[in-house]
């Protein structure tokens, strides 16, 4: 025999210990040391039988301890002051006497501070804990039910394998309608108290400007900048677009809202459907595969030159939904002044090729293969690091160091295009990115930050060109660190990780809205079934038309007894009896009262009997009638005289 | 279906937390609404299932006597396919009975003190059972009306012998089933030590080995009429008075017979015989 007390002990500290993890590392040391204390007074109270703090002290205690919390509170500084005094709460219920009462208040603090913990952090791990959570709690709750009857109770090992069966069920099932009611608890757009919500850690962003040279190294901080669900694509072609900058101020880059009208020219094949998931963002430029088509699931602008800005709220994670066509290409229909524009201070050298290079070709396309030409020459290597700082940071990386980032091969080319007459413009935007064959999504870093130049070609078209490419290292430096590919436990971590934030975090009024129609549309999909489908259709229409029916005639069968009962019940009344023999017929009852509504009552039902039938609403109603009226009636039976009744006696009769 | 201080509590929070999940629009939030709220609705399920299909029968003792406390045991079956029963408590206005764990297909008695206020066939009292199983946030309970009917006696009422009831017409004295050193001969037995020497049967002595005692049977009190209309009191306190002293005679082994205003019973031993004047009491005047 095993009793109660002590596994609901055990329960109580786990579940104490899971509610308080997540929260653990944003605890003041001096709380994290109350709790353990605590923890220790009540496991040794717990063996001994009493305890070193008593009912009225904890009490007391308790008080205090939120009126601390309301000095410390302000809107400002809400939520780490409360979970404070929910952890204190919790340890001065561990350290007290464990009675019903008390586990109870145990298993709520310590459900409420997991709670809580969601106003801190976003992690996976809340998953985890609460899983863990709802298993200790559900069992704990059941175990504390059989406590507070009797706490002295203890359980043959059959006993507690039955119970655990069955237990097992709340916490399987709860989990499980968990996911449903998930999707279907009603939302709102714009929470009212976000502000109590977790700040986010880091914040991605495009710089709207490119000047080479500022940034002596590039910063690898190995945050995430967006995930695109979308097939594996060639790797040539994954130039994620940002920004555009077209206009060269001095040596900075940057981007002017009023650009000339652009075409895309459509690729229909070449179409792809991609899903991205972008972490927050200072900015507000939406990333997209080059060329973006349109975008979806976000309020947002598409400019002419195909950069896509939007409004959303500061913190949030986007999601966001893009139609690419990788094979089409803009086409200029105004004038290509703006790319032409040309800062007024430049070097003699810079001029002099840009002059060389003009003089090469008659044709857009020949001085752009000239330019090629002139920067392999040159020997550029790609290297982020060690790059001197100087005033003209283009003449020095194409005549002194000849070392520099994409930033360096991308306004330098463009600069040139544009001294040879070529119009030309920045891009911003990634370069690769990782593909997560368990997730079927790329995972793009702010380390793949790139910058690449858009050419016009003689038929006015867009031609993307990658200057970075034609550095000596192009294939080690640049490219080989954008394709590398993750190791397998990193792809299921992030796999896990994509998911948690797509399915659970990101999960807002907008998906409920696009579920209900993806139902919706499935629902009038079914008018569109096979025949196989139908026939499949029909014999599970057949099943549950058998089995309502069943449940209906057992609900008619109950229908009928309590009927019945009420009568017994009430003919009992009002003759005075506390209940009728159970052999005592309906007819026999009828004669013997010699009550008309008695007699009634015994021929509608009979009639209904005899016929095999279920009776009719309309004699149900009429029977119901009778019962009704017999409540005025008072008449007398002899109930003794008419039939025997079981007895306990075993003795003959005397 | 009662909810219990604790329930109050746990809707309150849910009720709570739903609105900081609709109000942050956190999702972390809305999971853990979710899974409360889940487990509201499993624990009813299973709560709601618990009181399901069982069945309470009760099993009196041999005797009830109206108006007096006796022990009765209550089974329960639970007869369902695979869910046991938890935490079933069986009450009825006065007692009630608890059943912690009881497997499907399987019964279970308890021992209960049940008191019928009545004598004759009794119904049995409406039987409520009840449970806060899986989860203290509820009491549910079912009432169950019981079709099973017990014969009650009247109830016993001390009081001496009228007068000259010991010297009925019938006065004999009977062997009683016990030893004793009065009575007719029992048996003839091998001597044992410390048996009288006047109980050695020397004839037959002679012819054995050993010594031979006789056995005697104790010579039983004189029999004894009742008669009711001699008693004192009310008709009740009459059937009482007799249920009493029939009872107290039995006991000593002393044949007792009733006479009634309609019926007489000769005097006789034996629990049948005590049982059949018992049962006439108890439906005096009930026919």
């Amino acid at each position: 025999m095993i009793g109660i007390e002590p596994i609901l002990h055990l329960l109580v500290y786990l579940a104490a210990l899971f509610g308080t993890l997540p929260v653990i590392r944003f605890l003041d040391s001096w709380v994290i040391l109350g709790l353990v204390l605590a923890t220790l007074l009540g496991v040794v109270g717990d063996r001994r039988g009493h305890y070193l703090l008593k009912k009225t002290p904890a009490t007391l205690l308790s008080f205090g301890l939120f009126g601390l919390f309301l000095l410390q509170v302000s809107r400002a500084n809400l939520v780490e002051p409360l979970i404070h005094m929910l952890c204190l709460l919790l340890a001065v219920r561990l350290a007290t006497e464990k009675s019903p009462r008390n586990i109870l208040q145990l298993f709520l603090l310590a459900t409420i501070i997991l709670a809580a913990s969601s106003m801190l952090t976003l992690d996976m791990a809340y998953l985890a804990y609460l899983v863990l959570l709802i298993l200790l709690v559900t069992f704990g709750l059941v175990l504390l039910t059989f406590y507070a009857s009797d706490r002295q109770l203890r359980l043959g090992r059959r006993d507690w394998r039955l119970l655990l069966k069955v237990m097992t069920l709340l916490p399987v099932g709860s989990l499980l309608l968990m996911l449903v009611l998930f999707v279907v608890l009603p939302r709102t757009q714009m929470p009212l108290w976000n502000f109590l919500n977790p700040k986010p850690t880091a914040v991605i962003g495009m710089s709207d400007e490119v000047r080479p040279g500022t940034v002596l190294e590039l910063s690898t901080s190995g945050r995430i900048a967006f995930r695109v669900e979308v097939e594996k694509l060639p790797v040539d072609s994954l130039y994620w677009r940002g920004i555009v900058l077209n206009q060269l101020e001095g040596q900075v880059w940057k981007r002017s809202a009023q650009v000339p009208k652009e075409t895309l020219v459509a690729e229909p094949s070449s179409e792809i459907l991609l899903n991205f998931f972008t972490e927050p963002k200072s900015d507000r430029y939406l990333v997209t595969l080059d060329q973006p088509r349109s975008v979806e699931q976000i309020r947002h602008r598409q400019g002419l030159d195909g950069v896509v800005t939007g409004r959303w709220g500061s913190g949030r994670k986007l999601r966001y939904q893009v139609r690419a066509q990788p094979a089409a290409y803009s086409r200029l229909e105004d004038s290509s002044e703006l790319y032409l524009q040309l800062p007024e201070k430049l070097s003699a050298r810079v001029r002099d090729v840009g002059r060389q290079v003009a003089s090469a070709g008659e044709t857009n396309r020949q001085r752009i293969d000239q330019l090629e030409r002139f920067f392999l020459q040159q020997n550029l290597s790609y290297s982020a690091r060690r790059l001197p700082a100087t005033e003209n940071p283009v003449e020095t990386f194409l005549f002194e160091t000849r070392r520099g980032y994409c930033e360096y091969f991308a306004s330098s080319f463009a600069l040139l295009l544009r001294l040879a007459g070529v119009p030309a413009r920045l891009v911003g935007g990634y370069l690769g990115g990782d593909y997560n064959d368990l997730g079927g999504y790329y995972l793009v870093g702010e380390d793949l930050a790139h910058v690449w130049v858009e050419a016009l070609d003689d038929e006015g078209r867009w031609l993307r060109i990658d200057p970075s490419r034609l550095a000596t290292n192009a294939e080690q430096a640049l490219l080989a660190s954008r394709q590398q590919g993750l190791p397998r436990l990193r792809v299921l971590g992030d796999a896990l990780l994509h998911n948690w934030s797509r399915l659970v975090l990101n999960y807002d009024l907008r998906q409920q809205f696009s579920l209900i129609r993806e139902v919706g549309q499935q629902v009038r999909g079914i008018g569109e079934l096979k025949t196989v489908d139908l026939r499949l259709l029909l014999w599970m229409l057949s099943a549950l038309a058998l089995i309502a029916g069943r449940l209906l005639w057992q609900r008619h069968r109950k229908r009928d007894q309590l009927l019945i009962r009420a009568y017994r019940k009430q003919v009992a009344r009002s003759a005075g009896l506390e209940d009728l023999p159970v052999d005592l017929g309906l007819f026999a009852l009828a004669k013997q009262s010699g009550e008309e509504l008695c007699r009634r009552f015994a021929e509608v039902y009979g009639r209904s009997i005899y016929r095999g039938e279920a009776l009719s609403q309309a004699d149900y109603q009429q029977l119901r009638q009778i019962i009704r009226q017999l409540r005025g009636r008072r008449f007398s039976l002899a109930v003794e005289k008419l039939s025997r009744v079981g007895d306990n006696s075993n003795s003959p009769d005397g | 279906m009662k909810l219990t201080r604790a329930g109050a509590l746990y809707i309150a929070l849910t009720l709570l937390l739903g609105f900081a999940a609709v109000n942050t629009g956190n999702n972390l939030l809305y999971l853990l609404v979710s899974a409360l709220l889940g487990f509201m609705a499993i624990s009813g399920l299973l709560g709601q299932q618990n009181l399901q299909r069982l069945e309470v029968r009760f099993f009196p003792a041999n005797e009830l006597y109206a108006a007096t406390a006796s022990a009765v045991e209550v089974e329960l079956l639970n007869r369902r396919k695979w869910l046991p029963a938890f935490l079933i408590c069986v009450e009825t206005d006065s007692t009630a009975a608890q059943f912690p764990v009881l497997a499907a297909t399987v019964k279970q008695r308890r021992k209960i003190s049940l008191t019928l206020p009545l004598r004759g066939y009794q119904s049995l009292p409406t039987v409520r059972i009840t449970s806060r199983f899986p989860i203290n946030f509820f009491v549910r309970s079912r009432h169950l009306q019981l079709e099973q009917q017990v014969l009650v006696f009247p109830r016993p009422l001390a009081g001496d012998l009228p007068a000259g009831a010991t010297e009925s017409r019938q006065n004999r004295q009977e062997d009683l089933a016990q030893m004793g050193a009065d009575g007719g001969l029992r048996s003839i037995d091998n001597y044992r030590e410390g048996d009288p020497l006047k109980s050695i049967h020397w004839k037959h002595s002679a012819r054995h080995e050993d010594y031979k005692v006789k056995r005697l049977h104790r010579l039983g009190a004189p029999s004894l009429l009742l008669d009711f209309a001699e008693l004192p009191g009310s008709v009740e306190e009459k059937l009482s008075r007799c249920t009493y002293l029939i009872n107290h005679h039995a006991r000593q082994q002393q044949a007792i017979g009733l006479r009634l205003p309609e019926r007489s019973f000769s005097p006789a031993i034996g629990s049948a015989h005590r049982h059949k004047l018992l049962t006439e009491l108890a439906l005096y005047d009930r026919h």
